[in-house]
């Protein structure tokens, strides 16, 4: 071990891995103290304006405003901020995530140096680093796709929903609620309650195309049947038969 | 729902309160640095997934933003089309006689 190393956890310029000085041991604790805190504290820096973002969203509200057209206003408001809140709660957890890894990396140090006549410990601990430090690596890319997929779809304003509008209007009169642009937000798949985990889920459901199509008949047609099953809903079939 | 009123000051001032909001989040102090990772070991095991990571936070930032932003101007418009439509019954109803109002009750304000 080298003099001095292990509380130099700031100014040290290793990479991932010590160099071996013996069979199997680097001279040094793995991992990068500096580094690692350095992530650590801009992640959590970079929690804020989400957390901000979040909040305020969820906020902005219109009270003296009442129409059909407010109605699509507030659920296209919580689908944003239920959005913001996926990517805040994913950066939350890649964030403390970070941190642990730091502290494990920083505490390293000193274990390492109180091993130091111990290589079958600091074996032990090299080991325990690289396993943590995928783990890590892993869970970052994880969290990578989960933001890669949110707010994906394109902006639906004016891409009709059949699901929400099965039939065309009759003859929609130029009123108000008709004509400016918050009732096309009814047409996007509301889903006010989207749970922050639902990150992965919510854009590429209100995909448009064949799939999106037949995925949405499908989840209806289960959910009918579910219904009819559990008795929540009866399906009530005209018979010319029993009308006298 | 019958009818519907607005206080159109309102939704201006929603507006401005999403567009705030983007601006504030995109000119945040947290990403004017970001992550560098250019001066680290090529072979730190975490380099490349911190700058996966990075990437795919920044790309989700800039697309929320633009949502927050289309909100904005979904705002704008809901209100600039109240006052457009305010203003088209306002005339048609001050440039018509009462007997013509009678008469073409029917045909549409438009």
């Amino acid at each position: 071990m080298i003099e001095g190393t292990p509380g130099s956890s700031d100014g040290e310029e290793t990479a991932g891995h010590g160099r071996p000085v013996g069979p199997g041991v680097p001279e040094q604790a793995p991992g990068s103290p500096s580094r690692l805190r350095l992530v650590a504290e801009s992640s959590a820096a970079q929690r804020e304006p989400l957390e901000d973002a979040a909040e305020r969203v969820r906020g902005i509200d219109t009270t003296h405003w009442s129409s059909a057209a407010r109605d699509g206003y507030l659920r296209r408001r919580d689908e944003l901020a239920g959005q913001w809140r996926a990517a805040l709660d994913v950066h939350r957890a890649v964030s403390e995530r970070i941190g642990e890894h730091s502290t494990f990396v920083h505490e390293l140090r000193h274990l390492w140096a109180a091993y130091d006549k111990d290589e079958d410990q600091q074996r032990h601990l090299q080991a325990l680093h690289d396993t943590k430090a995928a783990e890590l690596k892993q869970f970052l890319v994880e969290q990578a796709e989960k933001l890669d997929r949110l707010a994906l779809a394109p902006d639906p304003v004016g891409v009709p929903d059949e699901a929400d509008h099965p039939a065309q209007p009759p003859e929609a009169p130029p009123s108000a609620e008709h004509e400016e642009p918050g009732s096309e937000e009814q047409e996007e798949p509301a889903e006010p309650d989207e749970a922050p985990d639902d990150a992965a889920q919510d854009d590429p459901a209100a995909d448009d195309g064949p799939v999106a199509t037949f995925g949405q008949q499908l989840r209806e047609r289960e959910l009918l049947t579910r219904q009819l099953h559990d008795g929540n809903r009866v399906e009530r079939i005209p018979y010319d038969g029993l009308v006298t | 729902m019958n009818g519907f009123s607005v206080d159109l000051g309102e939704l201006d001032a929603a507006g401005r309160q999403f567009r705030g909001l983007a601006d504030d989040v995109r000119g945040h102090v947290a990403w004017k640095f970001g992550v560098d990772t250019e001066r680290w070991p090529d072979d730190d095991p975490l380099r490349a997934a911190v700058d996966v990571y990075q990437r795919s936070l920044i790309a989700a930032r800039d697309r929320l933003c633009a949502r927050t932003d289309r909100v904005a101007a979904l705002l704008q418009e809901t209100a600039d089309n109240y006052r457009r439509l305010d203003d088209v019954v306002a005339q048609r109803l001050s440039s018509v006689r009462a007997g013509d109002a009678l008469d073409r009750g029917n045909s549409g304000l438009v």
